[in-house]
């Protein structure tokens, strides 16, 4: 699998299909950073997007892989969010969401970190709805798509292996590790398990 | 009998992740159109930036050559294509609405474009991704470049579209230009047209008058109306798209507001129908007539040809309707 590190010089050394890779890797996640950011409105969220990419693609060289390429375009987006909404001051859609917390951000943002405090007891429905998917996002290696595929929409290790573009054994084991992950980001970021986060969003 | 517990555990986590994320539904996904035209912009910017590292590069190697055989490379970089003589001037700003940067000949930098700039042959222009810019060819064309487009004057009536659209306004095929894309050439017989760079293929859509495109695989006429997509090696596909279809609303809004004083009604009628991709037709001759002895008087600046043709209208006896490519034009019921 390649790494941020390989994708960034490869890009930088003008390859087509890293630019590719990277742009189909970010493009909605980061979308989906932006969105509720901006109060739900697509177009802003696209122009917050397409800002922030633009601006990444000015400063790649400078780019020093302290942060996955993913966080560091979430940083420039939520500042580019930011600047918009404080240069227009007809847009007072810029919202301040649970996960811009310092302490859910830091979950978030260094997975791997437990937080300090209790997102699970802060967070309404749609709050935990939303993170839960920031935490896919946040997923390494396709690993969020593999597990929409299979627990959402249902598909088999067959039709996950076609959807990718890879072998079936590579499926199969992508699924595990998903899995592994995703269990260990919950926990890292709420302190519960998948059981304790949906009986939460049951409740 | 260990394996099955482990199996049964497994089978219940699965069950309770499967659960959750039904729960949680799907994310979110962009908008359909979104990412194409979000990657031809970042896509633009990459180019440019892999670009001007490529060129700083060959710069660096010829300071190097200079420090061993300073008067050889100073002769070589003289003649080397990174400095061409700055060309005549090909062309004026005549509308610029957002930011908006061009890169003289020769040069490594870009600098901020003004309302006043002309732009020499070999020189770059490229947009922000939320502006826009019109320039009037020497030559005659007008050519309107979408946000995040990035364009070179190259010779001979050419340009090079490395990202991002461009619109070519013409009155004639004596006015010559060819659009140069990756994916092909693109001349104008008198015509109306976009052509439009996506991530893997360029889309050439005419709105009046024909074009010609000269691909890697053969050449093929568009004629208005019609959309023609052309990839690197993939057959050309064609879908209709109506002159007055929003696909082409960007382009009113950079579109150059000409000076109306003086004009009569029949000659701004003409400008707001192209402008807007309708026919002009009158419901009598009376309204035709009435059209052509009005002379206007004032000034449209800053308004959209939308607008300005609402504008107009309401300030004479005659009244407008658009039905799909048609603008009506016809006398008001206390003129009749």
């Amino acid at each position: 699998m390649t790494t941020d590190r390989e994708l960034a010089d490869r890009m930088l050394a003008g390859d087509q299909a890293a630019f590719s890779e990277f742009f189909e890797t970010h493009f909605s996640r980061v979308y989906r950073f932006a969105l509720p950011r901006v109060a739900g409105n697509e177009d802003a969220a696209r122009e917050a997007v397409q800002r922030a990419m633009i601006k990444a693609m000015r400063k790649l060289s400078a780019w020093r892989g302290e942060a996955t390429l993913f966080t560091w375009l979430c940083q420039i987006c939520r500042r580019e969010i930011f600047d918009q909404a404080r240069s227009n001051r007809r847009r007072a859609d810029n919202v301040v969401l649970i996960e811009d917390s310092a302490e859910v951000r830091q979950a978030l943002e260094f997975i791997e970190a437990p937080a300090s405090t209790d997102p699970l007891r802060q967070c309404s429905r749609q709050d935990l709805q939303r993170i839960i998917q920031a935490v896919l996002d946040r997923l390494p290696d396709r690993y969020g798509e593999a597990l929409e595929l299979k627990y959402i929409e249902g598909c088999s290790v067959e039709e996950i292996s076609k959807t990718m573009g890879i072998g079936p054994t590579a499926a199969q084991s992508l699924l595990a590790r998903a899995r592994t992950a995703f269990r260990e980001a919950l926990e890292a970021v709420f302190g519960a398990s998948s059981s304790d986060l949906l009986s939460s969003l049951e409740a | 009998m260990e394996k099955n517990h482990e199996d049964e555990g497994m089978d219940r986590e699965d069950q309770e992740l499967a659960a959750l994320l039904q729960a949680v539904g799907p994310r979110p996904r962009p908008p359909a159109g979104a990412e194409a035209s979000v990657r031809a912009a970042v896509e633009t910017e990459w180019r440019s930036v892999v670009a001007g590292r490529n060129q700083r590069r060959r710069v660096t190697a010829g300071l190097a050559m200079a420090a061993s055989a300073a008067v050889a490379a100073i002769a070589l970089w003289a003649a080397s294509p990174l400095s061409p003589p700055r060309g005549e001037p090909v062309a004026t700003v005549a509308v610029l609405a957002g930011s908006a940067e061009y890169q003289p000949a020769g040069s490594n930098a870009w600098e901020t474009l003004s309302g006043s700039r002309e732009i020499a042959q070999g020189d770059t222009i490229r947009t922000a991704p939320d502006a826009r810019v019109a320039l009037a060819l020497e030559q005659g064309p007008v050519l309107r470049l979408d946000r995040a487009t990035r364009l070179a004057f190259g010779r001979d009536g050419r340009v090079d579209l490395a990202g991002g659209a461009v619109y070519v306004d013409s009155d004639g095929p004596g006015q010559d230009l060819i659009v140069d894309t990756p994916f092909g050439a693109v001349t104008h017989l008198g015509t109306q047209y976009e052509a439009r760079l996506l991530p893997q293929a360029v889309a050439v859509a005419v709105r009046e008058g024909r074009i010609r495109v000269d691909g890697r695989h053969g050449e093929a006429m568009v004629p208005a109306g019609e959309r023609l997509t052309l990839t690197g090696d993939g057959p050309m596909q064609r879908t209709v798209l109506s002159p007055y279809a929003e696909d082409w609303d960007w382009v009113a809004s950079v579109a150059p507001v000409p000076a109306i004083d003086g004009w009569t009604l029949v000659e701004f009628l003409e400008w707001a129908g192209r402008e807007t991709g309708r026919e002009v037709s009158f419901e009598t001759p009376a309204a035709a007539e009435a059209a052509r002895t009005i002379v206007l008087h004032g000034s449209v600046q800053g308004l959209s040809p939308e607008a300005a043709l609402d504008a107009i209208m309401s300030t004479t006896r005659l009244r407008h309707q658009r039905q799909g490519g048609v603008l009506r034009i016809g006398l008001t019921a206390t003129a009749s």
